[in-house]
């Protein structure tokens, strides 16, 4: 927590390079659309930049340097989340292209400008430009999810769009009362004080706003029907980015913005974690709709990652060993929930109907075991079991629960993702166990499948990064500025 | 206080406007009562920072009135689409999700 040093000059411009030629990038895209160019063209100039822009995050970026008075503070915990961030988009760009029925040239601009707004939200510590970074986000999420063929896509942009523009205003508002409160905008380390009625009415506005994108226990209802009824490769990117940043600035705000009353918020977080990882959970397993079952199963991981808020707020002191535990987890969460969730929406691609059910992938053994063995990789991840990535990330967030002395709390998790286990496995038993139901029910081209591998393959391969642990913890320290 | 009789005052635009999305079948009533909550809350961030004679949540709100701008364009895009599909604008209509 040392005081970042202060840039000036073309060395702010610098640091914002990333962002500049994302932007550039955009626009050269919207302009090419004039000339008719194939949409896969589209997909792999945005898959090229945006993995041009993860290394230019990582290089650009002038660590432990702030500008305009810390309102962007550059870290490698900013850098991490860029870079995560970053992936689930080039994740999904390919395999949209099966949503887009024209005008991809603007699905594509928009996917990148979401990314310049999600690279600005990883590394600034003010509510002006967190807002503005989010709002970025969520309205070009609007657009790309209405781009899809059905009147259920139709529908399921609407319920996103109302619910949206509410959480907007409920932010807005939580804003407000923040500023009463403290007198500033700007995130940071405040001394201890007693909860005023402001305060108290800031964190129930913000957790509201920020509940509805991160899909928790009351504010969910939207995200079922949405990832629902949008096309699979926006669903993966509505579940697995945005979720991704909504979590990020939840972090920030609560974690260092409400620094001076953490006890409070950390019961707060408890319950909410306990009552969206039981409620997904639950009723994920009644579900026959293979979509909704993984959206309910989304709902449940977003419970597993507000733990991390929970546990950092009743510890209390941001310099204990316990929060660097903790925090490094949720990040290493994050990354493993990209691929494993991501993935397996996008293997819905292998199926030809819009509406997946459960009984629909049956048979897929038969026709690929490839992308059967992939897809139960995936499921397998979700559900936390060894040798995948999400066993770990799993594994260390239920550590730095008992680390925390919250060993209760861990064990209502682990319950959770024993509960979990059966719907997954229902879905494994369906692929392996049963016949297809009719003739021709899957696409298994190249395009479909191997976004399918990838994603798996990365999953598994996630499950050897950890011996970067102690980086990690090293990272976790730059949430605090 | 001034400043909370003009908190209660945007509180109680807010919750007329959360009536009105959560009680009209019409996509243009819903989009006109988001209109009221955005508002409600630019009027609350005015307010305190009369208040408590700063710039920075007037900087906010400006943010917050283009921000509603741009939303309001998505969401007459979005109701212009639904009106191609479907041939009315009553939400109602769409119906399709079911679990």
């Amino acid at each position: 927590m040392t005081a970042p040093n202060l840039l000036a000059g073309p060395q702010i411009l610098l640091s914002f390079t990333p962002e500049i030629f994302l932007g550039l990038v955009g626009f050269v895209i919207l302009a090419l659309g004039v000339f008719r160019i194939q949409k896969q063209v589209m997909a792999w100039v945005t898959f090229g930049s945006l993995g041009i822009s993860a290394i230019l995050v990582y290089l650009m970026s002038p660590v432990d340097h702030s500008v305009f008075q810390g309102t962007f503070t550059y870290t490698y915990f900013g850098i991490y989340f860029a870079v995560v961030m970053i992936l689930s988009g080039m994740l999904i760009s390919y395999p949209a292209t099966r949503a887009i029925r024209s005008r991809s040239e603007v699905f594509y601009a928009t996917l990148l400008f979401v990314t310049v707004g999600m690279i600005f939200a990883a590394f600034s510590y003010n509510i002006i430009t967190l807002f503005i970074a989010f709002e970025s986000v969520s309205i070009g999420t609007y657009i790309l999810a209405s781009f899809g063929k059905t009147r259920r896509s139709l529908e399921g942009t609407i319920k996103y769009f109302f619910t949206g523009t509410i959480a907007t205003a409920f932010i807005l508002f939580g804003a407000s009362f923040f500023f009463i409160d403290t007198g500033t905008f700007n995130l940071s380390v405040l001394p201890s004080a007693s909860p005023t009625p402001e305060l108290v009415l800031a964190l129930t506005f913000l957790v509201i706003g920020f509940g509805f994108k991160l899909a928790i226990f009351p504010m969910h209802q939207w995200a079922i029907d949405t990832y629902d009824g949008t096309e699979n490769s926006i669903s993966a990117y509505l579940a697995a980015g945005s979720k991704v940043l909504a979590f990020l600035v939840v972090l920030k705000i609560f974690l260092v913005g409400f620094s001076s009353d953490f006890r409070d918020v950390g019961y707060l977080f408890v319950i909410l974690s306990i009552l969206t990882m039981t409620y997904g959970n639950v009723s994920a397993l009644s579900q026959n709709n293979l979509k909704r079952l993984l959206a309910y199963s989304s709902v449940a991981q977003a419970g597993y990652l507000i733990l991390v808020l929970a546990v950092v707020a009743l510890v209390g002191n941001p310099s204990s060993p316990v929060v660097g535990v903790a925090v490094a987890a949720g990040m290493f969460y994050s990354l493993v929930y990209i691929f494993m969730k991501g993935g397996s929406f996008i293997t819905l691609n292998t199926v030809k109907k819009d509406n997946v059910l459960v009984s629909d992938v049956s048979g897929l053994a038969k026709k690929s075991p490839s992308v059967a063995v992939s897809f139960s990789i995936l499921l397998l991840a979700l559900a936390g079991i060894p040798i995948t990535g999400g066993f770990f990330a799993k594994y260390l967030l239920f550590l730095s629960l008992v680390e925390g002395n919250l060993w209760w709390l861990a064990v209502i998790a682990i319950l959770n993702s024993a509960i979990s286990v059966f719907y997954y496995f229902r879905v494994i038993l369906y692929m392996f166990g049963k016949e297809a139901s009719s003739s021709e029910p899957f696409d298994l081209s190249a395009f479909a499948r191997v976004p399918v591998y990838a994603s798996a393959l990365i999953t598994v391969a996630l499950s050897v990064v950890v011996v970067w642990w102690p980086n990690l913890i090293g990272f976790a320290g730059g949430l605090f500025g | 206080m001034e400043i909370m009789l003009v908190s209660m005052l945007s509180l109680i635009l807010f919750v007329i406007g959360l009536y009105g999305i959560m009680t009209s079948n019409v996509g243009i009533k819903m989009l006109i009562s988001l209109e009221i909550i955005i508002n409600s809350a630019i009027l609350n961030l005015v307010a305190v920072a009369v208040a408590y004679s700063s710039v920075d949540p007037i900087i906010l709100a400006l943010f917050g009135i283009a921000i509603g701008a741009v939303e309001s364009v998505v969401g007459l895009s979005i109701l212009t689409a639904t009106y191609k599909k479907v041939g009315k604008i009553a939400i109602s209509l769409l119906k399709e999700i079911r679990w």
